[in-house]
């Protein structure tokens, strides 16, 4: 396989801190919570950069602070040289040029069919692909003339990777690539992503799925309330403690933290 | 450049949208020619004059109250406004966009029940500037209400409720579908807290070529209503 690799760093983020301050009144009160507890990471030119961790351990936060979804509260973060955070609109502009992005959640108007969407994204980027090239990749070009509310969970979720691809990003981001797909679609949707990488695409990837990150990730970072605790190839952290599969090494990372702390075997503290 | 073929490319996404949807077309365009059709075969033609002023608000009243509110708090609770502001389209267009469609098909339904009160009921209105510029600044007025019930409603539930609680009772008693003429007086001094009441009023005097003397006050406090919802809906909104 042809390695794309190189060590320009095309995202950085150095010491991010994102608090949710506390907010609501009554039972709808909520404390404040630190999402992201100064994180820090690269990620160079041509990786599939992975980051796991368990439910609310900052994955997708980080992912959206990185994309400009949200603000951090402390820290900087570059994505090929831009500041996400910068919401001047031509900032805004040439950085979503250049980057894809799929969002953990899509939704689409219930009446638009598929290639009305795809058109509408087309008309939105300055060098859009072809989007029939991109709705045959993913299996969908039979169903371009479909209501996108008729489609089902997994095509409206490959759907969503094809309107990331739409802008010919240099950074794509991915959050929960293939939930709801079947093992047929999620190993297609994987092949796609590889072939993307090795024609020099840099992808970060935020995925509950080991087999998914072990399969795909150049790297990875684990996360686990809010903090990095490691990072590296999927390989050398599995080597290192002794792990059959990442699934393994994941489990051993969660129970290590959790010793010192009243977590539940479903992640959440108590 | 780019800037304009997502213009394009939102207009022609959401003017597909908007008809396939079909509520403007029943509530915004078909109702108000029929009921210009239905009043003008039962009162005579100087009602009719007054009267019609009130039908060819019906469509401003509809996009206003039902319209615009329900997109906003739909789109917001599909996470659809949150969507694009992944793209590098500025969100607050979408919203530009689905206004100036409101306000195409507000126009054009005020259009074919101007053809209907001229054509068939020869009804001639006194001053035609005047009756454009009140037509216009009506719109304004009862979109920055959609607007401000849009932006201050949590959920589709609620914006729901809030629309259709101004809307029907300003259906009926604001001189839209009931000439406001025919209605009893306690009818009367109930639909004046309605905001559509005054508007349709100014709307008929200026239809009449009269000048009623609470008109200044009825423009000034529509006026003060609309900047007032504007700036709040601004402040509070969320995406």
């Amino acid at each position: 396989m042809r390695n794309m690799e190189s060590s320009e760093q095309v995202i950085t983020v150095r010491n991010v801190v994102k608090t949710y301050p506390a907010g609501g009144h009554g039972r709808h009160a909520r404390p404040e919570v630190q999402a992201l507890r100064d994180v820090s990471l690269s990620v160079h030119r041509g990786e599939i950069f992975g980051i796991i961790g368990e439910n609310g351990a900052g994955k997708s936060t980080l992912s959206e602070c990185m994309t400009g979804l949200q603000t951090c509260s402390s820290g900087t973060i570059s994505v090929l040289g831009m500041n996400p955070a910068d919401t001047s609109a031509s900032s805004r502009r040439a950085l979503l040029n250049k980057t894809g992005i799929q969002l953990q959640q899509t939704k689409f108007p219930d009446k638009i069919r598929v290639w009305e969407m795809c058109s509408l994204y087309e008309g939105l980027y300055e060098k859009p692909a072809p989007y029939a090239e991109l709705l045959d990749k993913f299996g969908l070009l039979q169903k371009r003339n479909m209501p996108v509310a008729a489609l089902s969970g997994g095509q409206k979720q490959r759907l969503s990777v094809v309107l990331a691809l739409i802008p010919q990003p240099e950074v794509l981001f991915l959050d929960e690539l293939t939930t709801g797909l079947d093992p047929k679609a999620r190993h297609a949707v994987w092949d796609v992503i590889k072939s993307l990488q090795q024609g020099g695409m840099t992808i970060l990837l935020t995925s509950h799925f080991m087999d998914e990150v072990e399969y795909l990730c150049t790297r990875i970072a684990v996360m686990k309330q809010g903090r990095i605790c490691a990072e590296g190839t999927p390989s050398s952290l599995m080597e290192e403690h002794h792990s059959k599969n990442l699934e393994d090494l994941f489990l051993l990372y969660m129970a290590k933290e959790n010793e010192d702390k009243s977590i539940n075997k479903f992640g959440d503290e108590e | 450049m780019r800037n304009n073929n997502a213009f394009k490319a939102l207009f022609s996404t959401e003017l597909k949208l908007i008809i396939r949807d079909g509520n403007i077309i029943i509530f915004g365009i078909i109702i108000p020619v029929a009921v210009m059709f239905v009043i003008g075969l039962l009162v005579s033609k100087e009602e009719l004059t007054a009267s019609y002023a009130g039908v060819a608000g019906i469509a401003v009243l509809a996009t206003g109250f039902m319209g615009i509110p329900a997109t906003l708090a739909q789109y917001r609770h599909d996470g659809i406004l949150r969507q694009f502001k992944a793209t590098p389209l500025n969100p607050f267009m979408l919203l530009v966009v689905d206004t100036i469609l409101e306000v195409v098909f507000v126009l054009v339904s005020c259009a074919l029940v101007s053809c209907a009160a001229y054509f068939v009921f020869h009804v001639h209105v006194v001053s035609p500037v005047r009756f454009i510029f009140i037509y216009l600044f009506n719109i304004f007025v009862i979109y920055s209400m959609g607007n401000f019930i849009g932006a201050l409603v949590p959920d589709i539930q609620t914006c729901n409720s809030v629309s259709t609680l101004l809307y029907f009772p300003s259906l009926i008693l604001s001189g839209t579908t009931i000439p406001f003429a025919m209605l009893p007086r306690a009818l009367r001094i109930t639909a004046e807290i309605f905001p559509m009441t005054h508007a349709n009023l100014l709307l008929a005097d200026a239809a009449l070529g009269i000048t009623g003397p609470y008109d200044i006050i009825r423009f000034s406090v529509l006026a003060a209503v609309a900047v007032i919802c504007y700036a709040v809906s601004v402040k509070v909104f969320r995406w």
